[in-house]
């Protein structure tokens, strides 16, 4: 029997040398989630009959043949409820969709079912993908495995839950922000964002086309570089998908980055407003330094405007994107009072069905984009987008091998804290949009704690962005981090 | 000052078009799915043409059509345009039931085609003239059609609510937008039927007016001149979705009527915002004002971010050019001016594709077989004007899809102009090819005995044989006696015995020395 | 040599300096808005969104203070052209699962409210 942190590593190692039955692993899984979910409202659908069948039958086929497994046999994996799955619901968090089953599988699924994994379930989401806590799920709020009162960050905030819980060993969310990268920072995790364009977009629900990318969460850095070499490939299926030679990362992590050059934004630092977070960050910077590497500060002026630029860009994405859902062919229909017509039939579905941080953000985009604020608003962020992109380029011509910031400025903060202020809650993403402004891939790593007054441990996440399609140098610059600093502590009370 | 019918002395209209052209790709603009447009899924049953993008279903994205944007480089040439070294996809907004995403994929500010110019024949039929009229093209965006709003059931049930058919969604649609270059129904109504030929002819098109693969919509003001040399501008009409030439000239020539009046109850002038949009009523022949909606023109139009914008250089335009047939109005042009046809004759070869490339081929296996290149094609466009077309039609087929190939329509040519088959044996002989398309025409033509038989002793034993008939006499008494038309009954009952196989013109020759001599 | 310590270095940044001037959206901004978005927020709440969505486009208005004269507008991440694929038909989904996603619906046909003919989206 593995323990319930059993890496992927582990897990396939065991399978294939059949000491260990994936209908065990799943088993393992299936009971984790109904044992803890509960107290977390991290998992919205459990695919618990078909996961322990697909099991059973890897498990035959073990014993009968020889035939060689997937990358990821008997892997239990967990999905976000924005990625489309031909069977059970695709909510996306949204009341809009609380009914919608989608009829095809998104690429990046085919490929982890064809790499052998199982998956065991869809996990709850901010609505749409749109926050940063995990608050705003038609479903209810997820809670942190390290401090249930305090959110796991978002909008992957179920994926990294269930992860920061052990409940599976990984789980895929969507960053278009920060959605992988803040919420594993918030729960211990590691989640890896890829270059825009390595993974599939086919069947991920869009909220900004142009910024979002699938990617994996989960608790060491090998197994995400396992994960990206299953995701990571061109789609005929999505246009902005890259024609790239396949990814080998898993193989290349273990290799010393002596002599590397890590470059820290001067401008981060007065971004940080917790101490704990500077304090982890500095000691951080020693380890890296301890390994070899030079680290310097460089500058990255358009860090002070990646708010706004990120906001005007997703926002104008997403009303156009979610304008599709308008209770006709699929999806929330309100029912109409007898004379109302088509345009009462748009409004109320679209109004019962989006909760109000999707509307907010529908009626902002709808507004940059309107004529007479084209130019000052959508026009503006798209230049503005420019100069960021041409800042990174700069420093990564310059000589830079990556770029390291926080992931977050603060630990998780408590449910329903910042949930009044939307402006607030935009701000905690200040470390993580300009990589997504940029098409660029990042990683969010456990850097520490802070510790709060009643003696909780909250993680801390150590980010790094590397120059597009540099996944591998991103993860080894990771994966020797991880190696040289001390794991934090596991959340209490979930078994581990 | 009072606004008087009478004070007007002179209207100068003023007439730009906007066409939508539906592209015959076998799949949809971004999506792989059969497009109703292609013949092959003309018939499909309501929303079966439907996948995850045509439904806009969470999740799906779009993928541009290559074949799509040849077609549109393809007109785009033939319309005489710049074609965009980079062209983009941009989003328009807007929310209504038969468009599933509540955006349209258009082309905002970079559309494939660019500034344009194209010279059209204009036919006057009083005069039988051919003069040329310049059209300057905008450009010419690619976008995807909407799907069908409909509010009674398919056949015409009633029905208390709207129903919804995506099969259309989808489907390439290119928007050609010429400038206000008209002055007048006729010339807009020439430049449509040109344009349609020219799609047809390079195969963009099946040109099917009542199926909607052409729909126009023409924008239409009038300078009115008054007295005094004061003039006044008409606030721009725009007529929405015509789909036949029909209403494309009745809708202008209302609308050009009206606009006077309108000006003489309204007083409005040409200025910003001045412009309406109307609908056409093809029963009372009438244009109807169209309601809007207050926001309907903010489209926010913004690049689309699900699509890369597409590079179309000189050496694809140029693989794309050098694949190009002869455009139907160049090669009426060269009919008239070469072989002497008449506009109607030249407008006939070439409206359906593939008959002008047939023909020309035909011509040229006379030539090659010593045959005067003038009266080769004579003879051949008599053929298939007369021949051809009927046949074409008692079958429902295309003239150029008769199976005859211009190797064998050549022959058959041949034949008839070297005398050796009367114009009654070319037809039949053309029919009969029709059924036996691999045969010889030569062949067919000797074993059906439809060569003219041209051997004096046979045509004497036949004359003979005529002059000997008692049935006969008098018309042959009468030719003695100088009038010499009675000759063509007894040609004819020499042909009756040859079973019009006598080469008519020697018949008579020897008939006239006999009875004269 | 630089020695990067975060915190250490670095003025307060324009962004995160000071609140937001508050300029908040009027009735008729909001009701514009809303109506381009197809939404219908309750009129009681007009106001507090007004002030919600002003405070956030008051946020955005910084950048404004940038100089972006010249600057090429960026829309897309991936440098890339021509994504353009062959002609071929695929297989779709059948009437029968539109069908079944649909709300409402009239077999071949989804049902929506009575539209006048004759008006259109475009």
């Amino acid at each position: 029997m593995l323990p319930p942190t059993a890496t992927i590593t582990e897990i396939r190692e065991a399978i294939a040398s059949r000491s260990v039955r994936a209908s065990a692993v799943v088993e393992g899984t299936l009971g984790r989630i109904a044992e803890h979910n509960p107290a977390l409202n991290a998992v919205l659908e459990v695919f618990g009959d078909e996961a322990m069948a697909l099991a059973a039958d890897l498990d035959r086929r073990l014993r009968d043949s020889s035939e060689p497994m997937g990358p990821l046999a008997g892997v239990p994996i967990l999905v976000k409820d924005n990625i489309c799955l031909d069977r059970g619901k695709t909510t996306c968090g949204s009341r809009m969709l609380a009914g919608y089953s989608s009829p095809f599988s998104a690429t990046a699924v085919q490929r982890l079912e064809e790499a052998g994994a199982i998956i065991v379930g869809k996990t709850n989401m901010d609505e749409f993908a749109m926050g940063s806590s995990g608050e705003h799920s038609y479903f209810g709020p997820t809670g942190n495995p390290y401090d249930t009162a305090r959110v796991p960050g978002g909008s992957s905030s179920g994926s990294a839950a269930a992860i920061g819980a052990r409940l599976t060993p990984v789980a895929l969310g969507s960053d278009t922000g920060g959605s992988i990268r803040q919420p594993a920072s918030y729960t211990g995790c590691v989640g890896l964002k890829p270059t825009y364009g390595r993974v599939s977009r086919w069947g991920l629900v869009a909220y900004a086309s142009s910024l979002d990318q699938i990617g994996p969460i989960t608790t060491t850095v090998s197994d995400a570089a396992i994960m990206l070499d299953v995701l990571a490939g061109f789609d005929p299926l999505d246009a902005t998908s890259a024609e790239m030679e396949p990814v080998h990362a898993f193989v290349s992590v273990e290799r010393p980055i002596e002599g590397l050059r890590l470059g820290v934004p001067r401008e981060a630092g007065s971004q940080a407003n917790d101490e704990s977070v500077r304090t982890a960050f500095n000691r951080a910077m020693e380890t890296f330094r301890s390994l070899g590497a030079e680290v310097v500060d460089f500058d990255l002026p358009t860090l002070d405007a990646a708010i706004s630029t990120y906001y005007l860009v997703a926002m104008a994405e997403a009303s156009s994107n979610l304008a599709r859902f308008d209770g006709i062919r699929y999806g929330h229909r309100a029912t109409l009072k007898e004379g109302e017509g088509l345009e009462a039939l748009y409004a109320r579905s679209r109004s019962e069905g989006f909760g109000a941080e999707v509307q907010r953000r529908i009626m902002l985009g709808c507004y940059a984009l309107s004529s007479g604020y084209y130019d000052d608003y959508y026009l503006t962020a798209l230049k503005a987008r420019r100069r960021m992109k041409q800042d990174f380029d700069r420093a990564f011509g310059a000589g830079l091998d990556a770029i390291v910031m926080p992931t977050a400025p603060d630990a998780a903060f408590p449910i329903g804290e910042k949930s009044d202020d939307p402006l607030a809650m935009y701000l905690e993403d200040i470390y993580t949009v300009s990589a997504n402004l940029a098409g660029l891939p990042a990683i969010s790593l456990p850097m520490g704690t802070a510790t709060t007054e009643s003696g909780k441990h909250l993680p801390l996440g150590l980010q790094l962005i590397a120059p597009a399609f540099e996944e591998v140098r991103l993860l080894r610059i990771a994966r020797m981090f991880e190696r040289a600093s001390s794991p934090i502590p596991l959340p209490a009370g979930f078994g581990l | 000052m009072a606004r008087r019918l009478e004070d007007i002395q002179r209207v100068i209209p003023k007439i730009g078009l906007e066409v939508h052209v539906e592209l015959a790709t076998r799949s949809k603009m971004f999506t792989r799915v059969g497009n109703p447009a292609c013949p092959e899924f003309e018939d499909s049953e309501p929303n079966t043409l439907i996948d995850p993008v045509v439904l806009a279903l969470p999740g799906a994205l779009p993928v541009p059509n290559r074949a799509a944007v040849e077609m549109s480089v393809r007109v785009g040439l033939a319309l005489g345009c710049q074609i965009a070294t980079l062209t983009k996809w941009d989003r328009k907004s807007y929310f209504y039931p038969d468009l599933p995403k509540a955006y349209q994929i258009s082309q905002y500010d970079l559309p494939v085609c660019g500034d344009g110019a194209i010279d059209i024949p204009v036919h006057d039929p009083k005069s039988d003239e051919v003069r040329t009229k310049r059209v300057g093209i905008i450009r010419a965006h690619l976008e995807e059609d909407a799907g069908k709003l409909l509010h009674e059931w398919p056949g015409g049930g009633r029905i208390d609510f709207s129903i919804v058919d995506l099969n259309r969604a989808g489907t390439p649609l290119l928007e050609i937008v010429t400038a206000p270059d008209f002055d007048n129904a006729d010339d807009v109504v020439a430049f449509a039927q040109a344009l349609r030929n020219l799609c047809r002819a390079l195969g963009v098109t099946e040109g099917v007016m009542q199926k909607g693969h052409m729909r126009f919509e023409p924008n239409i003001n009038a300078t009115l001149e008054l007295p005094g040399g004061h003039t006044v501008v008409t606030p721009i009409v725009e007529i929405k979705n015509l789909n036949s030439f029909r209403a494309l000239r009745a809708s202008i020539e209302h609308e050009l009527r009206e606009q006077p009046q309108r000006w003489v109850e309204d007083g409005r002038e040409m200025g910003p915002g001045a412009k309406t949009t109307r609908g056409w009523d093809d029963q009372r022949e009438v244009t109807l004002l169209q309601r809007e909606k207050e926001d309907a023109h903010d489209y926010r139009y913004f690049p689309d971010p699900d699509l890369l914008p597409v590079e179309v250089d000189r050496a694809w335009v140029e693989s794309i050019r050098s694949a190009m047939p002869e455009l139907p109005h160049e090669r009426a042009a060269r009919y008239r001016r070469d072989y002497g046809l008449a506009w109607k004759e030249t407008a006939a070869l070439t409206e359906e594709p593939g008959v002008g490339e047939l023909l020309d081929e035909a011509i040229q296996s006379c030539i090659e077989r010593d045959i005067e290149r003038d009266r080769g094609a004579r003879l051949g466009a008599n053929l298939v004007l007369q021949c051809l077309f009927r046949l074409a039609n008692e079958r429902s087929v295309a003239p150029g899809a008769m199976g005859i190939d211009a190797e064998r329509l050549g022959g058959v040519i041949v034949l008839r102009a070297s005398d050796r088959i009367s114009a009654n044996a070319a037809e039949r002989l053309l029919e009969m090819l029709i059924e036996e398309p691999l045969t010889d025409p030569e062949v067919l033509a000797e074993r059906e005995g439809l060569l003219q038989v041209r051997d004096d002793s046979a045509l004497e034993a036949w004359v003979e044989e005529v002059l000997a008939d008692p049935a006969m006499a008098a018309s042959a008494s009468d030719v003695r006696n100088g009038k010499t038309a009675a000759v063509g009954r007894l040609i004819g009952a020499v042909m009756q015995k040859s079973q019009g196989r006598a080469d008519a013109a020697r018949v008579r020759e020897m008939l006239l020395e006999r009875l004269h001599g | 040599m630089a020695v990067a310590i975060l915190g250490a270095m670095g003025a307060p940044s324009p962004e995160s300096a000071g609140s937001p001037i508050p300029c908040p959206l009027s009735n008729e901004e909001v009701c514009k808005a809303a109506r381009l978005a197809r939404l219908e927020p309750d009129p009681a709440t007009h106001n507090r969104i007004g002030e919600e969505l002003g405070t956030i486009l008051g946020y955005f208005q910084r950048l404004q203070a940038m100089d972006l004269e010249g600057v090429e507008p960026l829309s897309h991440p991936l440098d890339a052209r021509n994504r353009l694929d062959d002609d071929t038909p695929r297989p779709g989904l059948s009437n029968e699962v539109f069908m079944s996603l649909a709300p409402e619906s009239e077999p071949p046909f989804v049902k929506v409210p009575r539209v006048l003919p004759g008006q259109s989206g475009a």
